[in-house]
């Protein structure tokens, strides 16, 4: 059966019994309960907090049990008809409920039955059943019944919470007790602000700044200055109040619940005087507490509290925030006057975590010296471009503290390394090492990248040296990497520069054949659609890409069949090394490096023939700069023509391709032997003027590779063996030669 | 202090055709009179049995009510707030 009385209320009747067995009365009355209740820490709570007496209700309750009633019956009392009626209706309602009824149930259930002495009394004392019913809706005791059981409560004069201590915290009595942060700087926003609220109308501040510039400790400095007397003569006795919005709306189970708690405390406000009320994040008041058929909301509360000047409001937003919602709101931004909050230089952010660092060593227990304070500052600001100073440096400040006591290293000292390391993890890019370390292989790179790409040897050493001028940080800020214009023959190896290099840096590769972006609108594929369109969420691809790995080689091919329109795209790029999609998001190039390719030019060159190289190479820049507007090429780093591939060089290639195979055939337990004639018909076969090395693959694939794979899979190579590949009639002969089973 | 007389309800057996005895019985048991009290209480027209509280006073009613019916002795009781004079 499910339990219907608690605990406490069966303690409660047994004791009343008990009570009236010993008073030998005839009946067991409600008088003997609501004394047996008094008893109870739940109800000794209630009646303290209505401010009833509880002493003189248990005197007037005994004298009336020991003088007006008869006593001397022998017999166990009876309950008489209220008493069962009481029960009942506790029963009913808890059955109706489904909760198990406590002590301030039956203590509502009393009031039930008028007439009673019991409830005389209550009345006299100043209770009746709507102030107690009205005290229980606003107080709900099921959470410190429970905990009364463990721990019980004094009965306290204490008064119940206003709303301001509810849902407010005094920020200049936390300043008072040196409870907030220090704040270094600000001085010109916090004169704006004491400058706002001394006005006589209209003189409430909204802070915007970007998130994480300090919009909170301009309010914690006046708050400060308030305390130490650092303010104008009017402000002096203010009190800043920070509103926890939150809240607020936490637990406001009723339509209409916010508002009044948000309408009490602006009164309260009021009725206290000198107070200025703080509401971070304000953009969250638009639209709260709105509905479909109820179009107020929260800031149409504050209006009227706006304009009459008894009490000042400051909001903090952020600038997105702010146009979103602040900025449709006309009678709103009407209201408030804008104090800008920059964000502070790297000087500036320095004395900031100057300021913090003692918070920071004492909490972590760690030092930070002043070179390392100097190199967060540095790095962040270089590296980390998606947040803003100071909030990024103190960011890597802290998790810098954190990394180390979790480690449980003795040795408490962070070293420039774990600095390096931390901020190359944040931002996904290798950061310098000062050092000239070089962890990457740039010694290697030349030689590797030659191995594998032939004759273009100045287009190779050109763009490494800009990588390693760029690797040395002497790179111009607000620039990409490199950004090279490859212009050349189809087929020599434009494309496999850029994949080289990517490789042999361990960079991300990001390709867009730009032959896709032929029409104007395609644009939208780079960098997201304008608002309001289809896909406007998703934002650009290219911009995608590059936010997820901003340091990557982005390999932009052909681009002269892409829409003129599309590339004047990239001269932003090419300029300042940022690129904007549709949803605000912006993607950084400074870890960058950018190939356009083109086949323009070689056209011209073909024409011309003879293999005269210089008047080709003439030929084919005046056919790009005809082609490509003077200002794109300007922002280019250089524009690199690649040869067109020689005897020797394509002979280079054949090996390099037939030497790949012969790997992945021993790893199959092949051997693989082939003559030089073979190598050369191959060389001649796959050779194309106008194709380049391009088709060598092809005619690999289908005079070696097919074969050979046929009986791979079906032949006498099963299990191993050797080919080889000789010419005869001018023909490719392959003999196979198989492995028998041991 | 307590003496509010409002609150308390006079009991008066109105109109009953009980045996005599009956009466005494009631009046000896359930109200708990003497029996010179008794005596005096049956020779009025208007028989006040006594004030007590409402919650008493319905109870004493009910007792009246239940042995009238188990002893088959018709008796009319009322109880109605005592008037302060």
């Amino acid at each position: 059966m499910i339990k219907l009385l608690s605990i406490e209320v069966e303690n409660i009747i047994n004791a009343s019994w008990v009570q009236a067995t010993e008073n030998k009365q005839e009946y067991l009355l409600i008088e003997n309960i609501l004394l047996a209740m008094l008893e109870d820490n739940s109800i000794k709570t209630i009646l303290s907090e209505l401010e009833v007496n509880v002493d003189e209700l248990k005197q007037i309750l005994e004298k009336y049990l020991e003088k007006e009633i008869e006593h001397g019956y022998h017999q166990p009392p009876k309950q008489t008809l209220m008493f069962k009626k009481i029960l009942q209706y506790l029963i009913f309602h808890s059955q109706q409920n489904g909760n198990i009824s406590h002590p301030k149930d039956l203590f509502l259930a009393i009031f039930n039955e008028t007439e009673t002495m019991a409830v005389i009394t209550l009345e006299d004392l100043g209770l009746d059943e709507q102030i107690l019913k009205e005290y229980l809706q606003t107080h709900d005791f099921d959470e410190r019944d429970e905990q009364d059981i463990s721990k019980p409560l004094k009965p306290s004069k204490k008064k119940q919470k206003t709303t301001l201590e509810q849902y407010a915290i005094n920020l200049t009595l936390l300043a008072k007790e040196n409870m907030l942060e220090p704040v270094i700087g600000r001085d010109e926003e916090v004169v704006r602000l004491t400058q706002i609220l001394s006005r006589k109308n209209k003189n409430n501040p909204l802070l915007v700044g970007e998130s994480g510039v300090g919009k909170t400790s301009c309010v914690d400095k006046l708050a400060q200055d308030i305390v130490s007397g650092n303010v104008p003569k009017q402000l002096q006795d203010w009190e800043i109040f920070s509103i926890d919005v939150t809240a607020m709306i936490a637990g406001a189970k009723f339509r209409g619940d916010f508002e009044k708690r948000m309408k009490d405390l602006l009164f309260e406000l009021e009725e206290k005087e000198n107070c200025i009320a703080f509401i971070d994040e304000f953009h969250t008041l638009f639209g709260l507490g709105a509905s479909n058929s109820n179009q107020l909301d929260a800031t149409n509360i504050l209006k009227p509290a706006l304009m009459n000047g008894k009490i000042k409001i400051m909001g903090a937003t952020t600038y997105d925030e702010a146009k979103k919602t602040l900025d449709k709101n006309k009678p709103m931004s009407r209201r408030f006057q804008k104090v800008d909050v920059c964000e502070p230089d790297e000087e500036t952010t320095l004395e900031i975590i100057k300021g913090l660092k003692p918070n920071f060593e004492s909490f972590h227990n760690v030092k930070y010296s002043e070179s390392i304070l100097n190199q967060i500052v540095y790095l962040t600001g270089k590296y980390i471009n998606d947040e803003h100073f100071p909030d990024k440096a103190i960011d890597v400040v802290d998790e810098l503290g954190a990394m180390l006591k979790i480690k449980n290293i003795k040795k408490k000292q962070i070293t420039e390394k774990m600095v390096n390391d931390l901020i190359s993890k944040k931002a996904k890019v290798p950061v310098i090492v000062k050092d000239g370390n070089d962890k990457i292989g740039l010694s290697n790179l030349e030689s590797n990248v030659k191995k594998e790409l032939f004759g273009q040897d100045h287009a190779i050493e050109e763009v490494i040296e800009k990588i390693i001028l760029a690797r040395a940080g002497l790179n111009e800020e607000n620039k990409p990497l490199f950004a090279y214009l490859l212009a050349g023959d189809s087929g020599v190896g434009k494309t496999e520069l850029a994949k080289q290099i990517a490789d042999n840096l361990n960079m991300r590769l990001i390709r867009f054949d730009m032959s896709e972006l032929h029409d104007e609108v395609s644009i939208n594929k780079l960098i997201g659609t304008s608002s309001g369109y289809v896909g406007y969420e998703e934002g650009g691809q290219l911009v995608n890409e590059i936010k997820k790995y901003p340091h990557s080689i982005l390999l932009l091919d052909e681009i002269e069949k892409a829409h003129p329109k599309v590339l004047n795209t990239f001269l932003q790029v090419l300029e300042e090394s940022e690129l904007s999609s549709g949803d605000n998001t912006t993607a950084y190039f400074n870890n960058v490096g950018i190939f356009f390719t083109t086949n323009v030019g070689s056209n011209v060159t073909k024409s011309v023939g003879f293999g005269n190289k210089s008047v080709a190479k003439n030929k084919s820049n005046i056919a790009i700069e005809k082609r490509f507007t003077p200002e794109f090429r300007n922002r280019l780093d250089g524009i690199i023509t690649f040869n067109s591939l020689e005897e020797k060089q394509i002979l280079q290639i054949t090996d390099k391709l037939i030497s790949d195979f012969k790997k992945q055939l021993l790893n199959k337990n092949i051997k693989f032997v082939i003559t030089k004639q073979a190598k050369k018909y191959l060389s001649d076969e796959g050779f194309d003027d106008k194709l380049g090395a391009r088709p060598m693959k092809r005619v690999i694939q289908n005079k070696i590779k097919k074969p050979i794979a046929k009986e791979l899979v079906l032949g006498v190579l099963k299990n191993g063996g050797s080919v080889s590949v000789s010419i005869v009639k001018n023909e490719i002969k392959l003999e196979f030669e198989g492995m028998n089973d041991a | 202090m307590i003496k509010r007389p409002s609150h308390r309800f006079k009991i008066t057996i109105t109109d009953t055709t009980a045996t005599q005895t009956f009466l005494e019985m009631i009046l000896l048991t359930v109200f708990r009179k003497t029996e010179q009290e008794t005596i005096k209480i049956l020779d009025r027209k208007h028989k006040i049995c006594g004030c007590y509280p409402k919650e008493i006073a319905e109870m004493k009613v009910l007792q009246v009510n239940e042995l009238s019916i188990s002893n088959k002795q018709p008796i009319n009781i009322e109880m109605q707030k005592e008037i302060n004079d």
